[in-house]
């Protein structure tokens, strides 16, 4: 990776999360590259801390309960972290932009969807009128193939995936240096998640945006991501390019998932899925959070604090016996 | 934009249709519950010293000697044609002549209390609701809590003990001008406020967690307008449905307030006839007060088509992704 | 309907398998709702004082000087003091002992005629629930046309009808709350999924009994049951309104609202006659206003934080 050309980073971010008077460990340390232009996907369990990565960079995680604890988000050379409220406004829906998981909820669902594109429009171009506004919005519906007469209706005479498109045009009407996708296909059906998924990918390179992809889908990773990071219970605990992960991954939660997958190729009766559970947030185990399931797993890997490695050059990985374990 | 006037055009006739068949139905049902009263409304009205001839005249003249089907419908041909509700059996007064002077009063007090309710009760709940578990939520609150719990008719006691017997601010009953009205109408609507104030807060905390609420912030949409233009109109959304809710306990209520302070409106009219077991009173009242509950309901219907263009659109032809 | 699209599609032996799944699950479920509702210190207390003025009202009187009807003509009118705790009325009746009788007029009257509009709201809701299709269309038609007249002018026309008494104003308090139980209980059905309950229990040869009370029912309720623990509280105040207004309960038995209802006119003189009934309607009210709020967010827990 061309560190000159990174144009989001995030380093050491730690959020909790307090419910109950227990303190929820949600991200413990992560950071992250992306460079301009590139996407990275952030792959994880449900519950692994990606949305609030995603929300921390864009500061709207509702406080309380949740807490950024420390770390940097650079954006472009700026750290959003020292920005205050007002300027975060502007930031947001402009330079960065987010794609929510779930279309059905992601849409105020008494606007018309016109309306909605073209107040991010106004809000970040106050010379706009409402009707410079509103027509922009129809381009932007254009744009993700809706057709723009169907913007004075509202999200719930669209269907699934046009909702998802209807949440794409918003987040890149006013061109953003920065996508957040979180999960957007997942409530999708199949054959929509394909087409979205190259929409995103057309969009973004002719805008030449940035994207952090979250996803639980490898799939989604491999057709669409330059690079990789694997967090694990708010850890990052692998990263490099696509490449590095989907052939020479490294870390034992990678291989975990990988022998998940379903082959084709191979006539297998069960699937592998990695045994045991997702650690409780609030009770994490000590040293390396993987450890209760890891299969090679030692008596120091209960204990340390694992340093992340560099396997090959660019290519990260956290785990103590990966120079034992690499074959 | 001018389908959407057209849209709210067929949208509102069809609401006045249907209240039309509303009204009808509830006649019949009115009627049916007063026809089955167990007295012999002959005996009633004459005492036990009538002879049978004279009740047997009686009942011939009041038409109850007639099949249940001749009397519906005599009755409601009457009412819907001839705007008439028969006539007192104790004053002989057509029974419309004399609710036509009541009416207005009761309407008042009817309106006035709606309006007080949703005026004072939305903020307060939004109120609350912003400040969630902070002092202003919990006063809020409680204050509710304990409004909702303290019967109306208690507290316009209460009110007349205080404000006309104790300071003489206020006259304790009667009618005249506006100051007659104001104990009544405080007494009636507080449950109200405290009603809605509740479901407007509870209503605000569930809009709140709404994932459209988030995709606003992140749109970068001031806190401000967050909760103006995002939260507000989908929280009142249940808020409407429960102002009809309250509109007929307030109606209702209205027997009792009107009772406490003596106003002549047709609640009172309604419980004189009670009394007196003058019947067609009874039943011209309730159909009345019925009848203003169904219209008030309208409007709100109305008013619930503006706020959630998902009940208009049902009139547009045409619906979109029904299925995922 | 889109709901029921979806599960439409869902296998069909998933269900017989899943019936004594069903059945563990919604006892664990009841069992967290009960844990939930007994962290709630407020709903707790409400509990705590309805049960207690509940058990006061039923045992109290027996330890009571004054019997309930009892006029002692020299004590007329007296203020509150150590031989009448809340004062005496115009007929030299103790205040106190009245109200402790009162109390099981209202708590059971309320309880009573929240429980029956529940029943009658129940058996019509899962009828309808069952046969759906068009009786369901014009079943809602007819409720449209029930719940157009407002709840407290039934009860006032239905008492004038019924005549005074315990179960008739028992039934007059109960029948304005039922529209709303059966609007509540189809929405449920509906979100549910009609079809599925039918599919199930086809399967199993179930008797369209047994469908609706031991397949529909356990499944549609909690809704339903928040708003009816609501509801008493409503209901006590539509009664004392009721004997208030001379209809309900009848003097001389000490009903709050009746007792309310005796003393409007001398509230100038002797306010402790006025103040002490409507306290006590306020304070169940309340108490059970809290317990229904406890329940609701027991059940419902997303709402509280």
């Amino acid at each position: 990776m061309d560190d000159n050309n990174v144009f989001l980073s995030v380093n050491d971010l730690v959020v909790e999360y307090t419910s109950d008077k227990k303190i929820i460990y949600a991200v413990n340390g992560v950071s992250l590259k992306l460079e301009k232009g590139k996407t990275l996907g952030l792959v994880g369990e449900t519950g692994a801390g990606k949305t609030t990565i995603a929300k921390s960079i864009l500061r709207i995680l509702p406080d309380p309960p949740a807490k950024i604890k420390s770390g940097q988000c650079i954006v472009g050379g700026e750290d959003m972290m020292q920005k205050t409220e007002k300027e975060m406004l502007d930031i947001r829906g402009n330079k960065i932009s987010m794609i929510f998981q779930d279309p059905m909820t992601a849409l105020n669902p008494i606007m018309t969807v016109g309306e909605q594109i073209a107040e991010v429009i106004k809000l970040h171009d106050k010379s706009l009128n409402k009707k410079q506004a509103f027509a922009k919005a129809m381009d932007a519906l254009e744009m993700v193939g809706i057709k723009a007469e169907r913007g004075g209706e509202f999200p719930f005479q669209f269907s699934g995936g046009m909702k998802q498109r209807v949440v794409i045009a918003m987040a890149l009407a006013s061109n953003p240096e920065l996508l957040l996708a979180d999960e957007p296909t997942t409530a999708l059906d199949v054959t929509i998640q394909a087409q979205i998924l190259s929409m995103i990918k057309e969009l973004q390179q002719r805008q030449n945006t940035s994207m952090l992809l979250i996803t639980h889908d490898l799939g989604v990773v491999a057709e669409t991501c330059d690079d990789t990071a694997v967090i694990y219970a708010g850890e990052i605990v692998e990263s490099g390019s696509k490449e590095d992960i989907f052939d020479h991954p490294a870390h034992p939660y990678t291989i975990g998932l990988f022998a998940a997958l379903p082959k084709l190729n191979e006539e297998t009766d069960r699937l592998n899925p990695i045994k045991g559970m997702t650690p409780d947030p609030s009770e994490l185990p000590e040293g390396c959070k993987f450890h209760p399931r890891c299969e090679f797993a030692e008596k120091k890997c209960k204990c340390e604090q694992i340093p992340m490695v560099e396997v090959s050059p660019g290519h990260f990985c956290r785990c103590c016996r990966v120079n034992e374990l690499e074959r | 934009m001018k389908a959407g006037t057209n849209r709210m055009g067929k949208y509102i006739l069809n609401r006045l249709l249907w209240m039309i068949f509303v009204l009808v139905g509830t006649a019949i049902v009115i009627f049916t519950i007063m026809y089955f009263i167990p007295k012999d409304i002959a005996k009633v009205l004459l005492g036990s010293s009538a002879t049978q001839a004279e009740l047997a005249s009686l009942r011939e003249r009041l038409g109850l000697n007639d099949p249940y089907i001749v009397q519906l419908l005599r009755y409601l041909k009457n009412v819907f044609t001839k705007f008439d509700l028969g006539k007192s059996y104790i004053y002989n007064v057509p029974v419309m002549q004399e609710l036509l002077s009541r009416i207005p009063r009761t309407f008042f007090i009817g309106c006035s209390v709606i309006l007080f309710d949703s005026l004072l009760g939305i903020p307060l709940g939004l109120m609350a609701g912003l400040n969630q578990n902070k002092w202003q939520d919990a006063l809020c609150m409680v204050l509710a809590l304990i409004f909702v719990s303290v019967p109306n008719f208690w507290l316009a006691l209460q009110l007349v003990d205080i404000f006309a017997v104790k300071l003489h601010w206020l006259p304790a009953f009667g009618i005249g001008g506006i100051k007659y009205y104001i104990m009544p109408v405080f007494a009636a609507f507080v449950s109200g406020v405290a009603t809605n104030a509740r479901q407007m807060r509870s209503s605000l905390l569930d809009v709140t967690r709404a994932d459209y609420i988030t995709s606003a912030r992140a749109k970068g949409v001031s806190e401000r307008n967050v909760v103006l233009k995002h939260m507000l109109p989908n929280a009142l959304i249940p808020v409407v449905t429960g102002l009809g809710v309250g509109l007929g306990k307030s109606i209702a209520g209205s027997v009792i307030i009107e009772t406490v302070f003596t106003i002549p409106g047709v609640g009172m009219y309604l419980l004189t006839g009670i009394n007196n077991a003058d019947y067609p009173v009874v039943q011209g009242s309730i159909i009345i007060l019925s009848f203003f509950s169904a219209l008030v309901m309208l409007l709100l219907d109305i008013v619930y088509a503006q706020v959630d263009p998902r009940i208009k659109a049902q009139y547009s032809g045409r619906m979109h992704g029904v299925t995922k | 309907m889109k709901e029921k699209k979806h599960n439409h599609k869902k296998h069909n032996h998933e269900n017989h398998i899943h019936e004594e799944q069903i059945q563990v699950r919604k006892k664990s479920m009841t069992m967290i709702t009960l844990k939930r509702l007994s962290e709630s210190k407020t709903a707790m207390i409400g509990l705590g004082i309805i049960i207690l003025i509940f058990l006061v009202s039923l045992i109290g009187p027996f330890f009571c000087k004054y019997g309930v009807n009892e006029m002692i003509m020299a004590d007329r009118c007296l203020p509150p003091s150590a031989k009448h705790w809340f004062g005496t009325d115009t007929y030299g009746r103790d205040i106190f002992v009245r109200l402790l009788y009162g109390g099981r007029y209202s708590l059971i009257l309320g309880i009573s005629g929240s429980l029956f509009g529940l029943a009658i709201g129940v058996v019509l809701g899962l009828i309808n629930g069952y046969i759906g299709g068009a009786f369901d269309n014009i079943f809602m038609r007819i409720l449209d046309i029930w719940s157009a007249i407002p709840g407290t002018l039934l009860a006032v026309l239905i008492s004038t009808v019924l005549g005074p008494g315990f179960f008739n104003t028992m039934v007059a308090l109960s029948i304005g709350s039922v529209p709303l139980i059966i609007r509540l209980l189809r929405g449920r059905i509906l979100s549910v999924g009609h079809e599925e309950f039918l599919e199930a229990a086809t399967t199993i040869n179930a008797s369209p009994f047994r469908i609706m009370f031991k397949h529909m029912l356990p499944n549609v309720i909690s809704p339903v049951i928040v708003n009816t623990t609501m509801s008493v509280g409503g209901v006590i105040l539509e009664a004392a309104a009721l004997s208030y207004i001379g209809l309900g309960i009848q003097p001389p038995n000490p009903e709050w609202g009746a007792m309310l209802s005796d003393a409007k006119n001398y509230a100038t003189y002797y306010p402790w006659m006025l103040l002490f009934p409507g306290c006590a309607i306020a304070l169940v009210v309340l108490c059970i206003n809290l317990l229904g709020d406890g329940l609701r967010d027991a059940i419902d827990p997303k709402l509280k934080k």
